[in-house]
């Protein structure tokens, strides 16, 4: 298959960053709360945290911290 | 050509099939005798596999609607697999291949919203298939760190060199096949010369294939047997329902199901990655050019 962007991803980017941050960005960062929450409380679970557990919460939450830190770039770029 | 299975290698050797899936606390077999059939629990029920495609395929479809609705259904789904975790085993045998679906299942979503919420919008099209597949490189980096070690992802499976060398020829009748029913994007086509665009494409997929052929393809199978490989092949179909054209969903599905029985065959996800890299050269750059 050949890669490309779905049209209606093209669309919505296509909008504004202002628009875009506002809706899959919020997505993006209340999952990433939630997986980094997920990640402290089961960090001190006793005995022994679950490591598949703990790798689960960082295959989500490492690249939506990437991305994350990718927009707030973006957004820093656009004010100066 | 065909190579004998590689599945007792995939099958983490001593323990395959379902009897090697136990639930912890269960048990393989008293000193009595063998597991009666009610003591067998797999670790990951295959329903749940075929729940998990239906939520991802909506989620897609929402796309054509609702693309921040979609966004929404792609964090929903990867939290739900987090919130699964404890219903499921606890840190099993890493010879396992059903402890790593999981981290498989999670990072699907989390790549499908990457690819709406990354910071891409005053990208080139190009480039913007090349950072999308830098942040899928990170999810499929630590999803393969959990991954057991004879999925061999890089490094050629139990049959060498040669198999995985001579399986990007694959690549060949699939490009006649994906160029009428799912020709290149407009929005690429003519943006960069022949080698940037090459180069660029070539970095794009590979983190894909490796996600859905190298990973979901023997987690999925350690789950639910020969049927792993198609239900692998549908999430990635799933995955260009966004697309609204049924035929390339009907082409990703193919294209899904050949690298995925090759990948399961050959014991090593090397060869399908130059087999996709070579179908994806070859339907952008040499297959327009002969194509009547």
């Amino acid at each position: 298959m050949t890669p490309s962007v779905p049209p209606p991803v093209l669309d919505f980017l296509g909008r504004g960053d202002a628009q875009v941050s506002k809706s899959a960005g919020v997505v993006v960062l209340l999952l990433l709360l939630a997986a980094l929450t997920g990640r402290v409380l089961l960090q001190s679970a006793r005995p022994f945290p679950r490591r598949d557990g703990l790798r689960l919460l960082d295959v989500v939450a490492l690249p939506l911290l990437l991305v994350f830190l990718a927009i707030v770039l973006e957004r820093f770029r656009d004010l100066a | 050509m065909t190579w004998p299975s590689a599945g007792p290698a995939l099958a983490g050797g001593r323990r395959g099939g379902l009897t090697g899936r136990l639930r912890r606390g269960g048990t393989v077999g008293s000193p009595d005798g063998p597991a009666r059939p009610d003591e067998l629990a797999p670790a990951f029920p295959p329903s749940l596999l075929v729940g998990y495609l239906c939520a991802l395929a909506l989620s897609e479809w929402l796309l054509t609607v609702s693309v921040p609705a979609a966004a929404a259904c792609f964090g929903l789904l990867a939290s739900t697999v987090c919130l699964a975790l404890p219903l499921l085993p606890g840190d099993r045998d890493p010879d396992d291949r059903g402890a790593a679906l999981p981290l498989v299942l999670a990072a699907v979503p989390v790549v499908r919203l990457i690819t709406v919420a990354a910071p891409t919008a005053d990208l080139a099209p190009l480039a913007r298939l090349v950072v999308l597949a830098a942040f899928t490189l990170v999810a499929v980096c630590v999803a393969a760190r959990g991954s057991p070690p004879q999925w061999r992802l890089l490094r050629p499976g139990p049959h060498g060199w040669a198999a995985q060398a001579t399986l990007p020829l694959v690549a060949a009748p699939l490009a006649l096949l994906v160029y009428p029913l799912a020709p290149p994007a407009a929005q690429l086509r003519d943006t960069a010369p022949a080698l940037v665009l090459g180069v660029g494409l070539a970095l794009a997929v590979v983190p894909e294939e490796l996600l859905f052929r190298g990973l979901l393809v023997p987690a999925a199978t350690g789950v639910a047997g020969p049927a792993g490989v198609p239900l692998a092949a549908a999430a990635y179909a799933a995955t260009f329902i966004g697309y609204g054209s049924a035929r390339m969903v009907l082409a990703a599905l193919v294209v899904g199901w050949v690298l995925g029985w090759y990948r399961q065959r050959t014991g090593s996800a090397l060869g399908v990655v130059g087999a996709r890299v070579l179908l994806v050269l070859l339907v952008y750059l040499v297959v327009p050019a002969f194509w009547p």
